[in-house]
């Protein structure tokens, strides 16, 4: 269960978000949809505890996230909190196996080969485990960067327009793998995009 | 996969910046050490051989050299001084020992020294084979020259003018010396050397002398050398007090009076000189500590620009890592995981950097040794042990902490939203 009630945001004085509530149940879903500028991002970023709201509450199952103090936010989004960027990042250095073993290790949690390769199996990128990320296409660069949001079963999913730059073939198949990801870790999907296309997808959906 | 491992991995990816940072860190650690050690080594080597010399007393000439002649015997002598008048030295009543030394021949450049066996309590060598010199002719050999040259108890040699080791210098072919002993190592000069009776080497000049100047003569009479050899025997007998001639005495005082007042003497009444080692040594190595703190100084310069190097090779990598470093933030890395791994990779660097620097200095070490035939000894516990590596330790380890922590507190400011929200 996902709440966020009264939130606000400010970058300066002048720029300033106020945020409509959200509330979801077990097993749903949201998109997001407004234009550019309208904070969609900012909105995001404050659900993964990457920033901190001037005023209201996140609140996933029982904890406000608003309220646990840093070093435990890393944490707790570490384990609670998969985010997929509209452009995927990765440790250059590191394999894809690797990648994957550094999100467990950061979020504290046992390093299990097992499970890596069963994501990346799901996500038909099993065979990419020893590439280096940024050596593989984009269409499998987004595939490593959903196995790792995924990885750590989190509690929510947050898609940061993972089909803005796809045409509509793929925009399909990404839309479809991060539905049946989410489902799959019983994780709630939610996702932000000025992207029209996937509007028919979702049975919850949210004006900014 | 954790932060320690990431940072092997970080430093590995970028090989070349890599190599040159462990480059110029190895340089100067090495050369650094190089030079401490080297300066030590020579040093404590010099103040063992000089230990127990209060006064060496030789021909005129430079006191440097005499010292350098008669105490690390790696000059040529001053010259000679009558027995006549070092005996006379030996009597008086401050001088508690004295030993008299009579060299400038040597071995395929190990010096024959003609002494007494007090010279041998100097050093507290000991026998390891053999016996000590009792006869004309007969040596007992240092250590490493036994090593070296593969002298064994009952083997002969001729020796030759002066301390080259070239196989045509002229020499004294008609008298052959006999090892009898071969002295355990010392880790002193003495190792070098090679030990005789003074008389021996009275005996090989004389003859020497006579020899050039009845050349033709010797030839014919070739036939009857032990008649030869007797009336040589006779002559000495008779010259013995008046002619002979030793090179240096070496003297110890009963006070420090002896010290003060003695040298003074020695070198205004008589037609000898006086040099103090201690003295001597000490001039030596002010005048080598230009050089050695020149060369410190260089190095320490080298360690410097090993440290910027560091810092830009860190400091370029994040400017692509910030993404890096805002993903592992996503992924629930705290502030300090990646100010860490920052700080890692500095260390790591200037870690192996100091371990290559020290192998490199104990390969140069072990290499200058062997090229100097081991005339100085030391052990690679001692490098290890030794107070300058420790400190060159922390220098080192500083300098990586310094050279990443700029980049690692930039890493640790990274504004996560900033960085993944405006890609």
């Amino acid at each position: 269960m996902i709440s966020v009630n009264n939130l606000k945001f400010s970058y300066q004085k002048e720029k300033s978000f106020h945020f409509p509530d959200i509330k979801l149940s077990d097993g749903e879903d949201l998109l997001i949809i407004g234009e550019s500028g309208v904070g969609k991002t900012t909105l995001l970023h404050l659900m993964a505890g990457i920033l901190k709201p001037e005023r209201g509450s996140i609140v996933f199952d029982s904890v406000d996230i608003t309220e646990i103090g840093k070093q435990s936010l890393d944490q707790f989004r570490g384990k609670n909190v998969g985010v997929v960027f509209q452009k995927s990042f990765f440790i250059r250095s590191l394999t894809v196996m690797e990648n994957l073993l550094l999100v467990q290790n950061l979020a504290k949690v046992k390093q299990d080969k097992q499970r890596v390769e069963s994501v990346l199996d799901q996500l038909g990128i099993l065979d990419k485990r020893k590439n280096k990320p940024y050596s593989l296409s984009q269409g499998e660069q987004q595939r490593v960067s959903i196995a790792m949001a995924v990885l750590n079963k989190p509690k929510v999913l947050l898609a940061d327009e993972p089909t803005a730059s796809l045409d509509d073939k793929n925009c399909l198949k990404v839309l479809s793998l991060l539905k049946e990801e989410a489902s799959l870790e019983k994780a709630h999907l939610v996702m932000i995009t000025h992207d029209q296309r996937v509007k028919a997808h979702f049975k919850n959906q949210m004006e900014l | 996969m954790n932060i320690f491992k990431l940072s092997v991995k970080n430093i590995v990816d970028r090989p070349l910046n890599t190599f040159l940072s462990l480059l110029l860190l190895a340089l100067g650690v090495g050369l650094i050490s190089l030079v401490l050690h080297i300066s030590t080594i020579v040093e404590e080597q010099f103040e063992k051989n000089i230990k127990g010399i209060d006064m060496v007393t030789g021909a005129k000439g430079s006191p440097l050299q005499l010292i350098l002649s008669s105490v690390l015997h790696i000059d040529d002598p001053t010259g000679n001084i009558e027995l006549v008048e070092a005996k006379k030295l030996m009597q008086h009543p401050l001088v508690k020992k004295a030993i008299p030394l009579s060299y400038g021949d040597s071995h395929k450049g190990y010096r024959i020294v003609g002494t007494e066996r007090s010279y041998l309590d100097l050093y507290e060598a000991k026998v390891a084979k053999g016996k000590i010199w009792e006869k004309s002719f007969e040596v007992t050999v240092g250590a490493s020259v036994a090593k070296v040259l593969e002298l064994d108890i009952g083997d002969h040699f001729f020796s030759t003018h002066g301390l080259v080791s070239v196989e045509t210098a002229p020499g004294h072919e008609e008298h052959p010396f006999t090892v009898v002993g071969v002295l355990e190592p010392t880790n002193s000069v003495i190792d070098q050397l090679i030990l005789t009776s003074l008389e021996s080497v009275w005996e090989v000049h004389d003859h020497g002398n006579e020899h050039q100047e009845s050349d033709d003569e010797h030839e014919k009479e070739e036939h009857m050398p032990h008649d030869d050899h007797e009336m040589h025997e006779e002559e000495h007998n008779h010259r013995y007090e008046e002619d002979k001639e030793i090179t240096a005495l070496l003297v110890k005082f009963r006070s420090p009076l002896g010290t003060i007042q003695i040298p003074r003497q020695i070198n205004e009444n008589t037609n000898m000189q006086a040099a103090v080692p201690s003295y001597e040594i000490s001039r030596l190595f002010n005048l080598l500590g230009i050089g050695v703190e020149t060369l410190k100084v260089l190095a320490l310069a080298i360690i410097l620009v090993s440290g910027i190097s560091v810092f830009i090779s860190l400091y370029n990598s994040l400017k692509e890592r910030v993404y890096e470093m805002a993903l592992m933030r996503t992924f629930g890395a705290s502030k300090w995981q990646v100010f860490t791994l920052v700080v890692n990779e500095g260390l790591i660097l200037s870690f192996l950097g100091f371990v290559f620097g020290t192998l490199g200095c104990y390969m140069a070490l072990a290499i200058l040794s062997h090229l100097s035939n081991n005339s100085f000894v030391f052990s690679f516990l001692d490098i290890i042990n030794s107070k300058d590596t420790f400190f060159l330790f922390l220098l080192t380890i500083g300098v990586g902490v310094f050279s990443s922590i700029i980049p690692a507190f930039k890493a640790l400011r990274v504004n996560i939203s900033k960085t993944l929200g405006e890609s």
